[in-house]
């Protein structure tokens, strides 16, 4: 009896032990920087000065009035789009052709998984010199295969340097899609597969009735990962364009850091600050609940 | 029946023909990149053409160009990986072997860590740093790495741990071996390839980290290979042979490490996204 309860307080003590350096970091570096940012967005600050200027929502208004953020936003809605079915349908389709048991899947694996191991600034080197506009890869093939009229400004062109920045996005971070799902299609049986074959079900109809419902674990997965992605998204955009030409390729990030870090207006990058955590509330929050009853179902 | 093996055949065919075309499509961006690196400089421009001999003049100019990144990188992500999966670990034991009170909150609490978006932390965090007096320092990153590691390291971590069974526990209470014990003599040695998988994803993504250290670092003796290589792509008239060896060189330790360890890679990322 002693022995348990000794054990027991052992317990409670280890427990809060091993907790305080991680809930300590968390602390100082999660949440009090989120109330920071939120306390800061309703002030006028240079970042230098001793003073703060209390100024109500006016951040807030400005920003909305600003033709940039409005860019960027729209911006940030194409990247969401983008990510939800680009990466995904790429991914899983890659897996696909992979899961029926080809010879050499390993290393069809490494390559597709190759550039998500590269940091996004090279894979930014690397597509600026494909985009370059008088001799890079893209114009010279259209060049070579007879096309001279449809070779671009690729990251000029403010029409389409947006999905300029997206294709080097999508070959950098496919190769997570392609795992998650390679790891899921390992988890539908193939004797499920062979029977519905049997019973004379095309390969569609078993992707559709079968394949398809048992990945949906993976699923939401994949669009929580690309929701926050489209949220998140800097480095390429940073790199490739600096949000040029102009802002239009802008994205929310990039504006924060822009009106922060080089501007100096640090109540309004806070004010932006806050909007990307909402968005990223509001769509990553039911995810989380979600995922949260899973952990409590697997420990039952 | 025949003709059911032929079909199926055929569509073998086809899946080999699409993957091949896929794959050379993936390697064909890094082809180019290394293709443009051995060029002499006036062979550059034809981007569709092989060097006519192997020129190593890029790679002397890249290294001269994001050398110093290099080192400055591994002094910051060999200590900040360590450090940072030592940190999970620590979140991860409880959460995963200790049942009490609230434990699903706090896992609840790191995990929503891992979506917070950069930039609403940053400008707090430029003065918190400058504060402690860690702006433009190397232990300043390996902090900031931890701190920011901690909701991933936790996640994967945790994973590892529970299965981990709990018996082993019990067994090791009645030889006398207490929960801190138990921890570091058991625990660890036990989910050491968890361990290491989590290493390797930590080093990845330290290595590959561009904005705390865009934000964090400004002298030539702090600042890591990716924003030595971002300011080097910024130039206004770009040498691309030179800066296609410079990305080939900084992404050569991930990938070193990529086909070496592919296998932790895989089931990591896998099983942080179940």
């Amino acid at each position: 009896m002693k022995f348990s309860l000794s054990f027991r307080q052992e317990k409670t003590f280890s427990t809060v032990l091993f907790l305080t350096i991680p809930l300590l970091l968390f602390t100082v570096f999660f949440l009090y920087p989120i109330g920071y940012t939120l306390y800061l967005s309703f002030h006028e600050w240079n970042g230098i000065s001793p003073t703060m200027d209390p100024v109500g929502f006016k951040n807030y208004f400005d920003i909305v009035k600003s033709p940039h953020f409005r860019t960027a936003l729209m911006n940030n809605g194409k990247w969401f789009i983008f990510y939800l079915l680009l990466p995904p349908g790429l991914g899983l389709s890659l897996a696909l052709l992979i899961n029926k048991g080809v010879k050499g899947g390993s290393i069809f694996e490494t390559i597709f998984f190759l550039p998500n191991t590269m940091t996004l600034i090279a894979v930014a080197c690397i597509w600026r010199w494909l985009y370059t506009p008088g001799y890079g890869l893209f114009n010279e093939v259209l060049k070579g295969i007879g096309l001279p009229g449809w070779t671009q400004n690729w990251l000029g062109n403010p029409q389409i340097a947006t999905y300029s920045v997206m294709i080097a996005v999508l070959w950098a971070e496919v190769g997570v899609f392609f795992i998650v799902y390679l790891a899921g299609l390992s988890n539908v049986p193939q004797a499920l597969i062979d029977a519905a074959k049997i019973d004379g079900a095309s390969s569609l109809k078993s992707f559709r009735y079968i394949i398809w419902p048992m990945l949906a674990p993976a699923t939401v997965i994949v669009i929580a990962f690309s929701a926050i992605g489209a949220i998140k998204i800097f480095d390429l955009i940073y790199t490739l364009t600096r949000g040029g030409p102009a802002y239009f390729t802008s994205v929310l990030a990039l504006f924060m850091y822009e009106v922060s870090f080089n501007r100096f207006q640090m109540g309004r990058g806070a004010a932006v600050g806050v909007i990307l955590f909402l968005l990223a509330a509001l769509i990553i929050g039911p995810y989380l609940i979600y995922s949260m009853r899973k952990v409590e179902d697997i420990r039952q | 029946m025949k003709w059911l093996r032929q079909s199926l055949s055929f569509e073998k065919l086809a899946i080999y023909v699409l993957l091949i075309f896929f794959a050379l499509l993936f390697l064909l961006p890094t082809f180019i990149a290394i293709n443009t690196a051995f060029k002499p400089p006036m062979e550059v421009w034809e981007v569709t053409s092989f060097p006519s001999r192997f020129y190593l003049g890029n790679f002397k100019e890249g290294l001269s160009k994001i050398g110093r990144g290099l080192i400055n990188s591994a002094l910051i992500a060999f200590p900040a990986m360590l450090i940072s999966t030592f940190v999970g670990s620590l979140a991860a034991y409880p959460l995963s072997q200790l049942k009490f009170k609230g434990d699903t909150a706090v896992y609840f609490l790191l995990l929503a860590g891992m979506y917070v978006p950069c930039q609403t932390v940053l400008i707090p965090l430029f003065f918190i740093i400058r504060r402690l007096g860690l702006y433009d320092t190397i232990p300043g990153l390996w902090l900031i790495h931890t701190a920011y590691g901690i909701p991933f390291t936790t996640l994967i971590l945790r994973n590892f741990f529970a299965i981990v069974p709990g018996e082993l526990m019990e067994a090791a209470a009645l030889d006398g071996c207490g929960i801190m014990g138990y921890y570091w003599k058991i625990l660890l040695p036990v989910a050491r390839s968890g361990i290491a998988t989590t290493l390797i994803l930590q080093f990845r993504a330290i290595w590959n980290e561009f904005l705390f250290a865009l934000t964090l670092t400004q002298s030539t003796k702090t600042i890591p290979v990716t924003v030595y290589l971002q300011s080097f792509v910024s130039t206004t008239e770009v040498h691309w042979g030179p800066l296609m060896a410079a990305a080939l060189i900084s992404i050569l330790p991930t990938i070193v490490v990529f086909l070496v360890f592919k296998k932790h890679f895989v089931k990591g990322l896998a099983g942080v996204y179940k």
